[in-house]
């Protein structure tokens, strides 16, 4: 007999509640409150610092969302991978029925990200902490997140965000072009930082962005050339040949981190071959155009939901194409001419 | 009978078509009088509807007859558009005419099919994990 998705939550989520004692953290994001459980000192110890801006002190707000988390040496009994054939690179199965429970697993990894609609409860699970892949721990539950969003109007964005006086803009593209970079640099022309990866926006109402993680990525090249002056605060140095930088923004520079602003604006960064820096305006279409592949590239499950949400997000913003020149002081004027000219 | 392909996401946006074909991760733009073809989805008969429109705006009849046959075959390459019989499908009344030209254009983005399309195969050990082979 078929083992049915629902099921296979099931086993895994008594392991879970079999436990005798775990630890319970608890995070508040965009207003509703998280619980997050684990009996893995390891884990808790790798994923919590990305979101620990979240987290509060005796429980906040009503729980909205549950995640367990945990490796095989912390359950009592050993996990088998999901038996379904056809998971694709994105972690996503087109064969499997996802109304009511929705997995992630790419096939060539030791770990699973599972979700249960109507617990509105996750489960993040890794063999080892050695399976845990690097990148993870910098946006930790990222594909909980986006599930629990399904029903929820709101939305992840592959997008950084920056707001000057709490007046936000979402900075959205392609990896590469230059939005870590813009954001970044922004923060220390002494603007305030949301996110320069993924962010959480709030659609009920006029649209917001939550800061979802903490952590900014450079890649070492990036790092040497533009933020040379930022290497004693790298937290991972001992690994910079395998893997990218990593900062933990608020600990860093915790008077320009936010935790959230409403969003007046959606922004393209191009690097051009000149020296001034300059917006246009562009379409609707054109910002939707570049900020739903990048996003739903990532986040395979329930994309028509997701995008109809980026639609709404990129019609109900004015949409702008940045013009990245070479000069850093030009470009930290025309984003001051940005909000001066169109945003004030 | 052509209709439009019922697995897309297609929305009109400030005047302009956006397509996604989210299992694939192709999205497409589609602009001018393409809009109003798709618009007049379903239909019979790509003839009858190019006639409609030159018609409609006889001064740039030439201009409509070139350039919207590319557009529709693109559609149709794209699977965008497709020829459907014995659906049940019935055409719809011809839209309002055009009542200014602007060019067709069709703009197809690419960027993320690659990707996509990743898939890699790997060997798996007793509990269906996959197995990392030595470089």
């Amino acid at each position: 007999m078929v083992l049915q998705l629902t099921e296979y939550f099931s086993r895994l989520l008594s392991l879970f509640e079999a436990l005798p004692a775990y630890h319970t953290d608890c995070l508040t994001l965009a207003g509703r409150g998280v619980r997050l459980h684990t009996p893995s000192d390891v884990l808790r110890g790798r994923l919590l610092p990305a979101i620990s801006h979240l987290l509060v002190e005796g429980g906040g707000a009503e729980t909205a969302l549950t995640i367990w988390y945990a490796v095989d040496a912390d359950l009592p009994g050993k996990v088998a991978a999901p038996p379904w054939p056809g998971f694709n690179a994105q972690g996503f199965n087109t064969e499997l029925d996802q109304e009511a429970v929705q997995i992630f697993f790419q096939p060539w990894q030791r770990q699973v990200f599972l979700y249960s609609r109507s617990k509105r409860t996750g489960i993040y699970w890794a063999q080892t902490a050695a399976d845990l892949p690097w990148w993870e721990a910098s946006f930790p539950f990222r594909i909980i997140f986006h599930f629990w969003t399904r029903d929820l109007p709101a939305q992840l964005v592959h997008a950084g965000a920056m707001a000057r006086e709490g007046k936000g803009v979402l900075i959205t593209g392609p990896s590469g072009s230059g939005k870590s970079t813009s954001c970044l640099t922004l923060l220390r022309a002494g603007y305030q930082y949301l996110g320069d990866d993924y962010v959480w926006v709030e659609l009920g109402g006029c649209p917001h962005v939550h800061t979802l993680y903490q952590t900014a990525k450079v890649a070492p090249d990036n790092l040497r050339e533009r933020f040379p002056d930022w290497l004693p605060h790298v937290v991972n140095k001992e690994l910079l040949g395998q893997q990218k930088a990593i900062f933990y923004i608020r600990e860093q520079w915790r008077n320009a981190f936010i935790n959230a602003a409403a969003l007046n604006a959606v922004l393209l960064p191009k690097v051009m071959p000149q020296e001034r820096s300059v917006f246009e305006q562009i379409r609707p279409a054109q910002a939707l155009l570049a900020m739903a592949p990048t996003t739903l590239h990532h986040l395979p499950h329930h994309r028509e939901a997701a995008y109809q949400k980026l639609m709404k997000i990129s019609a109900a913003l004015p949409c702008f194409r940045w013009n990245l020149g070479t000069n850093s002081k030009l470009f930290e004027q025309s984003f001051d001419q940005l909000y001066a000219d169109e945003l004030s | 009978m052509f209709i439009l392909n019922p697995r897309l996401a297609a929305d009109i946006f400030d005047g302009e078509y956006i397509i996604a074909n989210l299992d694939t991760g192709l999205y497409y733009s589609v602009q001018g009088l393409a809009v109003s073809l798709l618009n007049a989805l379903p239909f019979e008969d790509e003839k009858t509807l190019f006639r409609f429109f030159c018609e409609a705006l006889p001064q740039h009849a030439g201009a409509i007859e070139h350039g919207l046959a590319p557009v529709f075959q693109q559609l149709l390459d794209e699977d965008i558009i497709r020829k459907a019989e014995g659906t049940g499908v019935v055409a719809g009344e011809l839209p309002d005419a055009p009542v200014a030209y602007e060019p067709p254009v069709f703009n197809r983005y690419a960027d993320m099919q690659d990707l996509l399309l990743l898939d890699p195969i790997h060997d798996v050990d007793e509990e269906g994990w996959a197995v990392q082979k030595d470089a």
